[in-house]
């Protein structure tokens, strides 16, 4: 409760007793902090007013799905336009000091080491290591994202469909660790690729690609 | 646990986190999906994918940017948005959606502050809650929000000024520092 022997709250909701009334007369033209606190609790009820009827009791969602990454189909995405995949050349010991690797582990399938190649002169490397349930980037040297912009790994097929394995941001040090769940078949992928994403509640894929590989590749 | 924590361990593939997302987001997300789609099975379709963008992007959630309520219901909006549009008869010129339907900006943005301010009302102990609700949407006394209760006058007042000031408090604008509830 506040320091005040009336509460702003009972001035805004209209509870004020007739004998309160000349204190609260008297706070309103005295004191310029009781005058603010009725000011902004009158302010909070006029919003209560305009809402919706309906939004006063909560809701009930549907019960809660934990996700099963194997056979929990992904989030398919429309990408802003259709993705062609265009790799930047870049020297061959460029390349390989600046490669991306994703290492697949699934079920009981041999380990695959996926180089992905970067675009255009993107620095730094990263490591994807995906296992029957969790995909884990780890990501070395790469540029810090800033507070506007993050990191999101994508797979897509041939028809330049793309699926989110999930989001990250690196900080200063270029280095992150990043468990993502895998929760497409990856067989029926031909790509994957890694976009800077600007923090603009578009879920598509931006078009800027960092690392980029295609699957089945050895 | 702070917001940034949750989503944290939402990215490392915590599914406990996510359950406990759920369960303190998913009436405010659920709400604003069912009263935007005003359709209840396709609301709770929309709401799983929501849930399953929260479990793929919870990575770039940044709790110096806002809320994670607040984020929450910008994907709702864009996944509601999706939506919309799929219902609209096509060809269409996709500025047309945001001239005659529901999915204007303004109108997502207030939906949005409302939704907000509907989560903090779900905050509420619900005996405050209820007399506000008696108070505010049906607009009775105090008086009369007793005799509708059963609960002595003094109890109506009581809980009436608690659970305002609470919301206060959680606006960040009680005890004389004006400014959450603008």
């Amino acid at each position: 409760m506040s320091r005040w022997p009336v509460e702003p709250e009972q001035v805004a909701l209209g509870l004020i007793e007739q004998a309160d009334t000349g204190t609260v007369e008297r706070l309103l033209a005295e004191d310029p902090a009781f005058r603010a606190a009725v000011e902004d609790a009158r302010a909070l009820m006029d919003r209560l007013r305009a809402l919706p009827p309906d939004i006063w009791e909560p809701a009930v969602p549907p019960p809660f799905v934990a996700p099963v990454p194997h056979t929990t189909p992904g989030r398919e995405r429309s990408p802003r336009r259709r993705l062609i995949w265009r790799v930047a050349p870049v020297g061959a010991a460029l390349a390989a000091a600046i490669a991306v690797v994703v290492m697949v582990t699934t079920g009981d399938d041999p380990t695959k080491d996926i180089r992905l190649d970067p675009v255009a002169s993107t620095p730094g490397r990263a490591e994807l290591v995906v296992t029957a349930a969790t995909a884990r980037l780890i990501a070395r040297g790469i540029p810090p994202t800033d507070a506007t912009h993050h990191y999101e790994a994508w797979v897509g097929d041939a028809q330049g469909r793309m699926v989110s394995m999930g989001t990250f941001r690196v900080d200063a040090s270029g280095n992150a660790q990043v468990a993502m769940p895998l929760t497409v078949d990856l067989a029926k992928f031909t790509d994957v690729d890694i976009s800077l994403e600007p923090d603009d509640g578009n879920p598509a894929h931006s078009t800027r690609s960092v690392f980029h590989a295609k699957l089945g590749r050895s | 646990m702070d917001e940034q924590h949750l989503a944290s361990r939402v990215a490392a593939g915590d599914v406990e986190a996510l359950a406990a997302i759920h369960t303190r987001y998913g009436p405010v997300v659920f709400g604003l999906l069912r009263r935007t789609l005003r359709d209840e099975m396709t609301a709770e379709d929309v709401f799983q994918q929501v849930m399953t963008e929260v479990w793929q992007r919870a990575g770039a959630f940044d709790a110096t940017r806002g809320s994670l309520t607040t984020w929450m219901l910008t994907l709702a909006r864009s996944r509601a948005i999706d939506e919309l549009r799929r219902r609209q008869p096509t060809p269409i010129d996709p500025a047309s959606i945001a001239e005659t339907s529901a999915t204007t900006d303004s109108d997502f943005e207030r939906s949005i502050a409302e939704w907000e301010l509907a989560d903090l009302l779900g905050r509420l102990p619900s005996d405050e809650r209820q007399v506000l609700a008696l108070r505010v949407v049906d607009d009775l006394s105090q008086s009369e929000i007793a005799k509708r209760t059963g609960l002595p006058v003094g109890t109506v007042k009581t809980r009436m000024t608690r659970g305002l000031g609470r919301l206060r408090e959680m606006l960040g604008g009680a005890d004389g520092a004006p400014g959450g509830s603008q």
